[in-house]
């Protein structure tokens, strides 16, 4: 127990906190669902506290609040244009989820709901619909040219069309790999640093320093990901909207 | 001299009011600039995504496949080796489709950084 | 690896749904329009204000020019008014030297015109004066009673001789 306990990979595990069951499905409340619920509290408390005075002249909350609010607006003006508007209140909640999971995941002793991968296959899968769904309802049977390539020779098509569709496919699949590599790859190895320092004793601080340059390495990519899962997200919008890559 | 007076505070003012214009122009189009990234950082990590995203979706179209048409392991292999293309074609292309998301970013904000000047 | 136990699948996925829809519907309904209102209001009242401070600018231009085209017509009437005083003097002085002038030479003619008699009368006592004394002079001398006539002839011959 103890040994595995100090495995790096030990952070990733699930603890039921309460059993809960409904109709049949496991909906047990565990150290996941916990950093959930303080994520998206943490994201409510920053965004509406820090509006409660509706200032002209903004504190430093409200400039964050406003900033984040205009970072993606701006980000879905200039991927999708105005037709994106729409879905900014969904794209502002994913990446607002997504980037509070990474930071918050950061806190030693945390959990970091983005580090599993069924929680950003499950965002995944719903961009992925939902974008789907999107241009099928937009473009009815015309939607199927987004996996036939203008300009190609026609006896070319059968190769081309699967390929296209793979790919396709592959979006959802690639998403959700990616936020869950750079996260896990991210927290293991701080894990493996921070058992280091434990180890080294007078000489652990050789793997401190290692760990604050990695931490704040960490953080940049905490940011990243969550930029680059929504970013992807407002292109794949974009094809799904204009039916052009 | 008692003109002298106004003109020089409303030449001030004018600079002032040229300077809040040129800043709040500045903070509309900044609007539309995009945060940077750090191009080639994690290149290893994004082309192995890519790969196994690839070689995860292909292949288990092919293990379906395989499965009703009773020819495992052949449509499943076929499938793996097509899914190494796919994998690279796409790193190539969400790569450019994130640096050219980025590049449309970069020169409008140094037409931002110089106002003209009237 | 804790992410393959299939098992643990299903509250994760739970309460994703659970979460992220409770987020997403806070996010929706108050936390990002209150955010817009915000931002609309300052983008407004900044529009606002600047726009205002221009058109003021330019209010501000118009008084000055307005206050310059006062400054040079009143600059101009005074000038005007001062010209015409100027003048007015000018005139009245010129006048009253003219009438002056004209009574100081009247004046001196008249002087001329006494001065004229006064050396006429003069002259008229010289040559009684001269004549009564060659008279008496002629007779005393050479004992000879001169005529009244050619004593006076003489006289004035010799007046205009020496003259």
């Amino acid at each position: 127990m103890s040994a595995e306990k100090h495995s790096p990979l030990a952070q990733f595990e699930i603890k039921r906190l309460v059993d809960i069951d409904i109709a049949g499905i496991d909906a047990s409340f565990t150290n996941s669902s916990l950093w959930m619920i303080i994520t998206i509290v943490a994201i409510t408390l920053m965004l509406t506290m820090s509006m409660r005075g509706r200032a002209m002249v903004p504190g430093r909350w409200q400039s964050v609040a406003e900033l984040s609010y205009e970072f993606i607006a701006g980000m879905l003006r200039e991927n999708v244009g105005s037709q994106g508007r729409k879905y900014f209140p969904f794209v502002f909640s994913l990446f607002m989820f997504i980037l509070f999971s990474n930071v918050l995941g950061l806190i030693p002793y945390s959990f970091t709901s983005t580090s599993h991968i069924i929680v950003t296959f499950g965002m995944a899968i719903v961009v992925f619909l939902g974008v789907t769904l999107i241009g099928i309802i937009r473009h009815k049977a015309k939607f199927l040219s987004l996996f036939a390539p203008a300009g190609v020779p026609m006896f070319l098509m059968p190769l081309l069309i699967p390929i296209e569709v793979i790919s396709y496919l592959t979006r959802p699949v690639s998403l959700a790999l990616r936020l869950f590599a750079n996260m896990m790859a991210g927290h293991t190895l701080l894990k493996v640093f921070g058992g280091f320092v434990v180890a080294l004793g007078v000489f652990g601080v050789f793997p401190l320093v290692a760990i604050v340059a990695l931490y704040g390495l960490e953080l940049i990519v905490a940011f990243l990901q969550a930029y680059v899962f929504t970013i992807l997200t407002c292109l794949y919008l974009n094809d799904a909207i204009h039916l052009h890559h | 001299m008692t003109e002298e007076d106004p003109k020089t505070s409303f030449t001030e003012l004018d600079a002032r009011l040229r300077a809040a214009r040129s800043r709040e122009d500045e903070r509309v189009t900044r609007e539309t600039a995009t945060a940077p990234e750090k191009p080639g950082a994690g290149a290893a990590m994004r082309i192995a995504v890519e790969m196994i995203s690839a070689l995860l979706v292909s292949g288990g179209i092919g293990w379906f496949l395989d499965d009703w048409l009773g020819t495992r392991p052949w449509v499943m292999l076929a499938m793996l080796l097509l899914g190494c293309g796919i994998g690279l074609r796409n790193t190539y292309r969400t790569a450019m489709r994130l640096n050219a998301d980025l590049h449309e970013g970069i020169p409008s904000q140094d037409n931002v950084a110089k106002p003209p000047e009237d | 690896m804790p992410q393959l136990i299939i098992t643990d699948f299903s509250p994760q996925l739970v309460w994703l749904v659970i979460s992220f829809l409770a987020l997403f519907l806070v996010m929706w309904k108050v936390a990002l329009p209150r955010i817009g209102d915000v931002l609309e209001a300052r983008q407004e009242r900044v529009t606002n204000d600047l726009e205002k401070a221009e058109s003021l600018r330019g209010e501000a231009d118009d008084a000055i020019k307005a206050y310059e085209t006062a400054l040079s017509e009143a600059r101009a009437s005074a000038h005007n008014t001062a010209q015409a005083a100027r003048d007015e003097m000018n005139a009245k002085a010129d006048a009253k030297r003219g009438e002056v002038e004209a009574k100081l030479s009247g004046q001196m003619a008249e002087a001329d015109a006494r001065i004229a008699a006064a050396r006429e009368v003069a002259v008229g006592h010289i040559r009684t004066v001269a004549s009564d004394t060659a008279k008496s002079v002629a007779a005393r001398l050479i004992g000879v009673d001169v005529d009244d006539a050619a004593l006076e002839a003489a006289v004035a011959s010799s007046m205009t001789e020496g003259k």
